[in-house]
């Protein structure tokens, strides 16, 4: 029982360090969407990035998942904040597991992560801050 | 409330001891020894405790006191009803086919495997989206081969109502035996095995203000129901079930159950009033899936909020409620629901299950409480999920969960 509430606990904590940051943008202009997951996988992360100058200037993420989800959507929104394009999709979801400690099945959240803002930064749809998406 | 000062909100699970029964308990355990079996004047008395309480419990459900047998509790009552029942109604010729329901609880679900492994056949019906189970479908479903059906009264999980008057006048025309697991109706919905045509009744004592380790399988005698015992022993209560008896713990449970039929308008009225501030309260929280039926057991709320994530939902719940959520509603692993799933939940709907179940201690402050902690947790996890985005801007449910079927009322 005592893991358990070790679990819960840090689970908690880890929304309250990650959560707060998430959300779509509230601000008017150009984004790149990206996503990957789905609900039935048990874990989907959205991503918005503003480019500008050639650098990542905002990055806004949704997430639907654990917590360990939420904190691996988080962190990477906010170390790719400032790079390049080019320099954001060095980052990995390994690069995600080690920072956070997330092993076993988490990794493959980690992983939602890394896809999710890839595809908003190789091609992602431009768009007007919201895009709704069925599935 | 618990120690630590969370709200608790999980009398399905569990409930508290009542303060009388722990009396009668600790007086048992501070009268001095006596094993019931003994044939002398400390063992006498015991025994006489035993028997007052076996009428206790038998006085609840309208049964004899003779037709109680003293079990370790629920589980063991459903293991010795479905393996015993069904294994003598085979020697006895009387046919090798088990039905029960793919919504029941475990302790149901596995012997009716054990069951399927020894060569018997075994259906498991599918219920309806809302849980219940029409009997028009068990009554396509038994044949004259049909030796057994096993059901529970009320389901523990979504608190669905089923119609055992229905199900053991299906039971009776193919001479079927009809067991019942009554752990979460007993107390709460009348019974009166009198009047119904069932054969077998299992009940608990911890679902009932009683300990935990003690329950009684109740055994239909006339006509006479028969049973193949699980485990061979002392020869105590008649030879179906071996072992020194635990007179404490007896005790605990008659007294339980005493009160019960003493509180029963009382608990129903109470239980009542809270149920339906619940359910006021849970209307004011858009979105909820109801895993049930309006009309199910008053002690048992069972919801889904779409959009969100059961682990998440759990662990934000956790910090202040003591409630099932997720997979705690059926089992310590992480698998959604079976009862859920059947229901044709899809698993990410079903891990965000939150099972709220209520009882004598709780208030309306306590729901009130429950439900505005529920309601934030709901709201924080909305604001950063892109599945809520799309349900509030307007996208199916459905599409949204990728499913072909509709998800369920909503609440």
């Amino acid at each position: 029982m005592a893991d358990a509430d070790h679990d819960l606990e840090r689970a908690r904590a880890r929304l309250a360090r990650w959560a707060p940051h998430a959300g779509a943008p509230a601000a008017p202009g150009r984004y790149r969407y990206g996503t990957a997951g789905r609900a039935r996988e048990g874990t989907r992360v959205d991503y918005w990035v503003k480019v500008s100058g050639g650098r990542i200037e905002a990055v806004y993420f949704q997430v639907f998942g654990a917590p360990s989800a939420v904190a691996a959507a988080g962190w990477l929104a906010g170390r790719v904040r400032d790079m390049s394009p080019e320099q954001a999709r060095a980052v990995s979801g390994l690069d995600i597991c080690r920072a956070l400690e997330l092993g076993g099945e988490r990794a493959g959240e980690a992983l939602v992560a890394e896809d999710a803002l890839a595809a908003a930064l190789e091609g992602g749809d431009e768009v007007d801050r919201h895009v709704p998406r069925g599935g | 409330m618990t120690a630590s000062g969370r709200l608790y909100l999980d009398y399905a699970a569990t409930t508290p001891v009542d303060p009388a029964v722990v009396d009668a308990v600790a007086r048992t355990l501070a009268s001095g020894p006596g094993n019931p079996s003994s044939d002398h004047e400390a063992g006498r008395c015991a025994a006489a405790t035993v028997e007052s309480a076996r009428g206790r419990v038998a006085g609840l459900i309208g049964g004899r006191a003779a037709e109680i047998v003293w079990t370790s509790g629920a589980t063991e009552a459903d293991a010795l009803a479905i393996l015993g029942g069904a294994r003598q109604q085979r020697a006895r010729g009387r046919g090798d086919h088990v039905v029960t329901l793919a919504t029941a609880h475990r302790a149901v679900l596995a012997p009716c495997a054990e069951l399927e492994a020894e060569g018997f056949r075994v259906t498991r019906l599918a219920p309806d989206r809302d849980g219940a189970l029409p009997p028009e479908r068990l009554a396509e479903a038994v044949t004259e081969r049909t030796c057994l059906i096993t059901l529970l009264h009320v389901n523990n999980e979504t608190g669905v109502c089923h119609d055992i008057a229905a199900m053991g006048h299906i039971a009776r025309r193919v001479g079927a035996l009809l067991h019942v697991d009554a752990s979460q109706s007993a107390g709460r919905l009348p019974i009166d095995v009198g009047a119904l045509p069932v054969d077998l009744l299992s009940l608990s004592a911890h679902k009932l203000y009683g300990p935990q380790g003690v329950g009684a399988l109740w055994v239909r005698s006339r006509p006479r129901v028969r049973l193949k015992p699980l485990f061979s022993g002392g020869g105590q209560e008649n030879g179906l079930r071996g072992g020194t008896l635990a007179v404490h713990q007896i005790v605990g449970m008659g007294e339980a159950f005493r009160l019960a039929c003493e509180r029963f308008q009382a608990d129903d009225s109470s239980l009542r009033a809270l149920s339906a501030r619940l359910r006021r309260g849970l209307a004011g929280i858009p979105g909820l899936v109801l895993n049930g039926r309006a009309d199910g057991a008053p002690h048992i709320v069972n919801v889904s909020p779409l959009g969100v994530h059961g682990e998440s939902l759990a662990a934000l719940l956790d910090a202040d409620l003591c409630v099932s959520a997720g997979s705690a509603c059926s089992s310590h692993d992480r698998e959604p629901s079976h009862v859920l799933r059947a229901m044709g939940r899809p698993d990410a709907l079903a891990a965000a299950a939150v099972r709220l179940s209520l009882g004598r201690g709780v208030t309306e402050r306590m729901i009130d409480a429950a439900v505005e902690r529920l309601a934030a947790a709901v709201q924080t996890l909305r604001a950063v999920s892109p599945l809520w985005r799309e349900i509030a801007a307007g996208s199916a449910p459905e599409l949204v969960y990728g499913v072909d079927g509709p998800l369920g009322r909503v609440a």
